[in-house]
């Protein structure tokens, strides 16, 4: 975990693209958001592990979205729950409980539905929020963050000696 | 193409993919077999076995070998085994919970087979039939029954034997009213007091009064005789009443002394005859575990198909950990197999079964599951036919219907009862056999009519009544049981009635009767000699009584002829008398006229 944040340190403190960090924290975000055990986020570790995104800023995200998901999980039922039974799209899921693929992606369950639906058009908008945010971080932020005491005193921990580490291995500088 | 794609982290990805298929290729068929065999233990309520799976990926299909379900009412027997089982299966449709086989194969099946060590039950099994509790067992309702034949000594004690308590009252109650009459005899006016009677009445008529006062003095003795006369007669009646009633009590004591012994053999009869409620059940418990079984064999599709209907109704939805949202619009089934051919090889026979559209959504397919039964050529029946089809419609009502007709079938020897002091033994018999069950809204209704013919029968049992129904038992030759099936679909419950019942009724009573004989010969001697020796006692007591009242109803005749006759006779005589010598005077005085 440690090493995790380290690296995602590593990655706001570098000249990783902004867009690279951006699209972990989306694809995290999906992920975490959404039920593990489903079909999409097949696609989603596909997308993190194939793509040139910034893979610690997915875990971080999945992470803290995972836990935001406990109590989102009432909104994600209940929007769920309206799309499936609005009207207008009984013909839509009746059509696609008949197709296999539909259901091992349980489009057909409330809360897979309903937080994917919320994920999905939540990303875009985190997709610009977490770009203004390491754009800012590192503009702003930065060198305050390191003058803080807390991260003065950071240093001479455990965490600081990972955090060395992977700068030296990657030639990367704070 | 490089700024975008991280080679090494899709590679990674596909090579984890692929070690997971290479995974599920190499251990799908025992993952397959364990699932299978979990899943159907649930079902069957029993351990279930598979010996071996086999898949074939395309097309998909399964072979089960050796498939072995416990009978968990008797898990030292299967009850159903296959060698071999067959199928394929559309992988995709499975994938979303849709099975579709299109032809099923099961060759070497067999019910009934001992194994090679007994199958464990699954404890919900066990606590669901302990729940049901009041089912009681074919062996418990011949417990029940009480069936038990005292011996004598047993005997004499329950039946509370009357005789020597009516000798002692009857002994009592006659010495009683013959010290009654004994002490009243002194009443009873002597032949000396009659005689005198007729001494006082001979002078009495002999007097001739001459005048008036001789006349009144004469009247006054005519009184004081007739109220000495009459007195005597009152006490002569009296006494005459008392030996009456004397003579009334000892010829009742001598009625009850002589119907003592016969009453007491009466209660000592009913206490060996049986209860013909309790008879009329004794069909039942001989041949109904057989019956048990063979409808257990014959209803096993039920049984398999009830627990599937069960698990279809049993779904709950749970709120905030979401929902699943059928949108089935009813034109495919989740369960189907189209054809499936299954054949089973009993001794020499060969029976094969051919089922059609089995499954339990018929509503979706537009027609139901129907069956036939197919029977080589056998020297054990004439004729073997059986056939049906059920129906499950979506608010999971179960209705179809089965008929099979089955003649001429030798019934090879089996055991019908074993209990701790009886055993009963089918010998051998022949039967015929139609049955026609519906089931109608998941109950069933209908039953079947068995004729069994050359029945013999045999018992084993130490205790004098095991040897008596044994006895009886031989004397049946044939008999019908009429086997009710009532019940839910997956526990049925079975009637059976049969005119055995009635046939061992009456052959119970011949011989129980003849038991009942042997055994009371001694006690009705020993009764009877009871009373005779009270009899010998009472019998002069009595005469002696009788000769008393004779000699009190003579007095009393004597003495009520004397007051009716003479005494009237004799007043009016003597008043004549005395009129005619006043008349003579006064004539004489007159001058002569």
């Amino acid at each position: 975990m440690l090493g995790m944040l380290a690296r995602l340190l590593k990655a706001l403190n570098s000249e990783a693209g902004p867009w690279a960090i951006a699209w972990g924290f989306v694809l995290g975000m999906i992920m975490g958001l959404t039920p593990l055990l489903s079909l999409h986020n097949l696609i989603i570790i596909f997308l993190a592990m194939s793509l040139r995104i910034n893979f610690s800023g997915f875990l971080i995200a999945w992470l803290f979205f995972s836990g935001v998901a406990y109590l989102f999980d009432p909104i994600a039922d209940y929007i769920g729950e309206s799309l499936l039974q609005a009207q207008a799209l009984q013909g839509l899921w009746t059509s696609l409980y008949d197709q296999p693929w539909a259901r091992l992606a349980q489009f057909n369950h409330t809360i897979t539905l309903g937080s994917l639906t919320f994920a999905l058009l939540f990303a875009p908008l985190w997709l610009f929020i977490s770009y203004y945010l390491v754009v800012n971080y590192r503009a702003r932020v930065k060198a305050w963050f390191i003058k803080l005491k807390i991260v003065q005193a950071l240093r001479g921990s455990k965490f600081w000696g990972i955090y060395e580490r992977l700068s030296s291995l990657r030639g990367g500088s704070v | 193409m490089n700024k975008y794609i991280r080679w090494h982290g899709m590679l990674a990805f596909i090579g984890f993919f692929a070690a997971l298929i290479a995974l599920v290729y190499f251990f799908a068929a025992p993952a397959l077999r364990f699932g299978l065999t979990t899943g159907l233990t649930r079902v069957n309520g029993a351990e279930v076995n598979i010996e071996r799976l086999s898949l074939q990926w395309s097309p998909f299909a399964v072979e089960l070998q050796n498939i072995e379900f416990t009978d968990p009412e008797t898990p030292e027997l299967n009850r159903f085994q296959a060698q071999r089982v067959s199928f394929g299966v559309e992988v995709l449709q499975a994938m979303i919970g849709r099975v579709y086989i299109d032809e099923l194969s099961a060759t070497g099946i067999a019910m009934g087979v001992e194994r090679a060590r007994p199958g464990r039950v699954r404890a919900d099994y066990i606590a669901e039939r302990e729940a049901e509790g009041d089912t009681r067992t074919w062996g418990e309702r011949f417990a029940e029954l009480g069936f038990d034949f005292p011996d004598l000594d047993e005997l004499l004690e329950r039946s509370e034997i009357r005789t020597p308590a009516v000798v002692d009252s009857s002994e009592r109650a006659v010495r009683q009213s013959r010290n009654d009459v004994e002490n009243r005899r002194d009443e009873l006016p002597s032949s000396d007091v009659i005689d005198q009677y007729e001494t006082r009445m001979r002078a009495l008529r002999d007097a001739r009064p001459r005048t008036i006062e001789e006349f009144e003095q004469l009247r006054r003795q005519l009184t004081e005789l007739r109220d000495d006369m009459r007195a005597d007669r009152d006490r002569v009646q009296a006494f005459t009443q008392s030996v009456e009633n004397a003579a009334n009590q000892i010829q009742t004591s001598v009625r009850e002394l002589r119907d003592a012994p016969g009453a007491d053999l009466d209660r000592v009869r009913r206490l060996i005859e049986l209860d013909n409620d309790a008879i009329s059940d004794i069909a039942g418990i001989l041949f109904g575990p057989q019956v048990q079984q063979w409808t257990d064999y014959a209803l096993i599709a039920y049984d398999f198909v009830a627990p599937l209907l069960q698990s279809e109704a049993e779904e709950e939805p749970s709120r905030w950990e979401g929902r699943f949202i059928e949108f089935d619009d009813g034109s495919a089934p989740s369960f189907l197999i189209r054809l499936a051919n299954t054949s089973l090889t009993l001794g020499e026979v060969d029976i094969s079964v051919r089922w059609d559209n089995i499954t339990w959504q018929h509503e979706r397919i537009g027609s139901p599951t129907t069956y036939v039964l197919n029977v080589s050529q056998t020297p054990y029946w004439n004729s073997f036919s059986a056939d049906g089809n059920f129906f499950i419609n979506e608010a999971i009502e179960f209705n179809g219907q089965q008929q099979w007709s089955l003649q001429g079938a030798e019934l090879t020897a089996q055991r019908l009862l074993e209990q701790a002091n009886l055993r009963v033994d089918l010998s051998r018999a022949v039967i015929n056999s139609r049955g026609d069950v519906r089931i109608s809204e998941g109950r069933f209704s209908g039953g079947a009519g068995v004729n069994l013919q050359d029945v013999e029968m045999a018992t084993e049992g130490d205790r004098t009544w095991a040897r008596l129904l044994g006895s009886a038992l031989t004397q049946i030759q044939a008999f019908d049981l009429d086997v009710g099936l009532a019940g839910r679909v997956g526990s049925p419950r079975l009637n059976i009635s049969s005119d055995l019942d009635n046939q061992l009724s009456s052959a119970l009573s011949g011989v129980m009767q003849e038991y009942a004989s042997e055994q009371l010969t001694e006690v009705r001697a020993q009764l009877e000699a009871q009373v005779a020796a009270a009899m010998a006692d009472i019998q002069p007591q009595l005469d002696q009584v009788q000769q008393l009242r004779s000699l009190a109803q003579d007095r009393e005749g004597q003495l009520q002829s004397l007051l009716d006759e003479e005494l009237d006779n004799l007043r009016d005589s003597a008043l004549d008398q005395l009129r005619n010598r006043l008349g003579d005077q006064l004539r004489g005085r007159l001058g002569g006229n």
